[in-house]
């Protein structure tokens, strides 16, 4: 229980100052979504690449630095600090947060030599395909084909919530490959080309404005056998993996940049109505707020020097959305009249829809709560019978 | 960097300070139908009040983070403020009374200041007082203070309303010790208060089901889940960010003391509806803890000067 800076770690947040102060974006990140916003994200992921900041997790041989995730969470503070561009919030997120840990932990040598690399150079944008019309929270419930079909899979059905699938160049899949299979068996994790045909990726509006939520229909689209992740018939186990990334350290980019949203608002407030806010309702919410983003962030923390346990992720995630939330709905009061428009204080009222997402997304809280009380708090499943087994 | 585990030896003197309190300090002893028992002896001689003293002082010469330890089992045990108060005042007591301290022959009561009066708790058998008094805690011979028993709020503690005598204080120090020694005594019984409703919401059946099955049930213990999370990582922060010097801390302490405030509160709170009717009577130990939350909620001012304070400070720089 110590907070120290060992030489190397100096010396590492000195680089990532230096490199950030004469290279973060000067321009605001565009904020109605669609290909400005895309370019943006893609030409700081480039600048960042070519930097020689790819990732600093990831292994050296795919474009990666290869340090330990505390140096990882270095990068987030000191691009907090810099007002980088979020890492909670641009198009790579699901490449960068899920996919590409799912491919480095289940995926084979030459997956992993032609994804990750594409991924950290900013050229292959990902979607997730795993929610259908029929199965959101019930993830088990899934029923899009994926019929084995000599060297190829194809793939027939609909997925649904898929965002950045307008731009995305490659899909987390997850199909049912043998026919008649129940629940979580005979499903696939298949790597899937956007750009196959038989594929349409129509957009849908969301509460924010935004078209960067999907849906997407595939039509016998053909995709080489090649494309499965972690073997035939043990797809959920892989897609187990990939919500443990999700719902795990997808979480720490958001959890870091969170207390730096906070002192944007104490900042604005006391510009505002210097003085005489501290004794108000929304003084009391900020205090709250700051000491929720300390305690968010020393979550991330606890869970790394606990060995991230499975189901203790959960804590952090629902712990991080439902704060986002309060966060943006405090920035909503604190606004005022100016809460009416979207664009005040660079976005804060277009952000406080967007939020509406963070307790919906890598499963809605009521799911996180049914995996901490199941898997960490060991209570029974729902149906359990009295005096069995949980 | 930021490490928040425990190392072996922290582990260790956690698992025998447990083991010590299994044996001393059962909840149980609080029950109506429980044998009232006072553990202040053995825990002294445990050797609980040296462990973060300097060795010039004849401590173990341990830090700030086991005492934040011990104080979250001693949150867990509703051990009495007398423990936190006799840690404080092994810092600040005079050479002469320091080894009494240690051994348990002598121990310190602790006291709120405020504003009017001055609220002491278990003050008989003590011959000292440790005065939390807004941004300090001080120390007086126990005669200083003058008073008369009330009906205490928590009915596991003694408590006494009077005054002390200010020109009898012998030492003071910052209150920053003493807010982190009771907040992580709050995140202790957050921890305490979930495993209390898990436990029930796994042996309690209704409509044919665990109750703890049931969503309605099973969400409430998982909010209390993350809140005892939250409050424990946040007093381990707290207690990190203090390294040598308990003031280096304040902003993480001041997160720290609202954090586990609120957690100890709902939780108890929570944990009280999650039992149902034997939720409401004397014998469940969820009140225990309620009253103990409110208790030790008031030695960091409540949550109004917790919030105050924390608005306060200037948040942290990254490293």
């Amino acid at each position: 229980m110590r907070i120290f800076q060992p030489p190397e770690e100096k010396a590492f947040r000195q680089e990532v100052r230096d490199w950030l102060e004469t290279n973060v974006p000067r321009g605001r990140r565009p904020q109605e979504g669609g290909e400005a916003q895309r370019d943006f994200d893609v030409a700081w992921r480039r600048r960042q690449f070519d930097g020689g900041w790819g990732h600093i997790a990831w292994p050296k041989e795919y474009g990666g630095r290869g340090l330990p995730i505390t140096r990882q969470l270095v990068w987030y503070e000191e691009c907090a600090r810099a007002g980088a561009p979020e890492h909670g919030h641009n198009v790579f997120f699901v490449a960068l947060q899920h996919a590409g840990p799912t491919l480095i932990a289940r995926a084979s040598d030459e997956q992993k030599a032609h994804h990750l690399p594409l991924i950290l150079k900013g050229e292959a944008i990902w979607c997730q395909g795993f929610s259908e019309p029929g199965a959101g929270s019930d993830l088990a419930a899934i029923r899009t084909r994926g019929e084995v079909d000599g060297d190829d899979i194809v793939i027939t059905g609909q997925k649904i919530w898929t965002s950045y699938a307008v731009h995305a160049r490659y899909q987390e899949l997850l199909v049912r490959t043998e026919p008649g299979s129940q629940r979580h068996r005979g499903l696939t994790f298949v790597i899937c080309d956007m750009k196959a045909p038989g594929i349409e990726v129509r957009p849908i509006r969301n509460i924010a404005g935004g078209n960067d939520f999907c849906e997407v229909f595939y039509d016998g689209a053909r995709l080489p056998l090649s494309t499965v992740v972690g073997g035939l018939g043990n797809g959920w186990d892989v897609a187990m993996s990939l919500l443990a990334f999700e719902r795990g350290a997808a979480s720490f980019p958001v959890a870091i940049e969170t207390a730096a949203r906070v002192e944007e608002l104490i900042e604005y407030v006391e510009e505002t109505r210097p003085g005489r806010w501290r004794d108000t309702e929304v003084g009391a919410r900020l205090a709250e707020a700051r000491a929720d983003a300390a305690a968010l962030k020393a979550m991330v923390h606890l869970l790394i020097a606990r060995g991230s346990p499975a189901g203790e992720g959960s804590h952090v995630r629902l712990f991080m959305a439902e704060l986002t939330k309060r966060i943006s709905a405090l920035a909503m009061d604190l606004l005022g009249p100016d809460a009416l428009d979207r664009n005040a204080l660079g976005g804060w009222p277009r952000r406080y829809l967007e939020d509406f997402k963070t307790t919906i997304a890598a499963g809605t809280s009521q799911i996180q709560r049914n995996i901490i009380g199941e898997r960490v708090l060991g209570l029974p499943k729902e149906g359990a019978r009295a005096g069995g087994k949980a | 960097m930021i490490d928040l585990g425990v190392n072996d030896d922290q582990r260790q003197m956690v698992e025998g300070a447990v083991a010590l309190l299994a044996e001393h300090a059962p909840v149980a002893r609080l029950r109506p139908s429980g044998k009232p028992v006072d553990p202040h002896r053995a825990i002294a001689e445990w050797g609980w009040f040296g462990v973060g003293l300097p060795e010039a002082r004849g401590g173990l010469g341990l830090g700030v983070a086991e005492e934040m330890l011990l104080a979250f089992e001693a949150g867990r045990h509703l051990l009495s403020p007398s423990v936190a108060a006799t840690t404080l005042a092994a810092h600040l007591a005079p050479e002469d009374v320091l080894a009494a301290l240690l051994t348990g022959e002598a121990r310190a009561a602790l006291a709120l200041a405020t504003g009017r009066d001055v609220l002491a708790f278990d003050v008989e058998g003590a011959s000292l007082i440790a005065v939390v008094d807004g941004e300090e805690v001080w120390l007086a011979q126990v005669s200083a203070f003058r008073g008369t028993t009330v009906s205490g709020f928590d009915e596991a503690v003694y408590a006494s309303r009077g005054t002390v005598d200010r020109a009898s204080r012998l030492a003071s120090e910052p209150a920053f010790r003493a807010r982190l020694l009771i907040a992580a005594s709050l995140a202790g019984i957050a921890r305490a208060t979930c495993d209390l409703a898990v436990a029930y919401a796994k042996v309690r059946e209704q409509f044919g089901q665990p109750i703890g099955a049931f969503q309605a049930v099973k969400h409430i213990c998982a909010d209390m889940g993350v809140r005892a999370y939250a409050a424990e990582a946040q007093v381990r922060m707290a207690a990190a960010a203090c390294a040598d010097t308990p003031d280096a801390g304040a902003f993480q302490i001041g997160a720290a003391a609202l954090t586990a405030l609120r957690a100890a509160r709902t939780n108890a709170e929570d944990a009280i509806q999650v039992h149902g009717g034997i939720g409401f009577t004397a014998e469940c130990e969820a009140h225990f803890y309620l009253k103990r939350a409110h208790l030790l909620g008031q030695l960091l001012g409540g949550t109004d000067a917790c919030r105050t304070r924390i608005l306060a400070e200037r948040a942290p720089e990254v490293a």
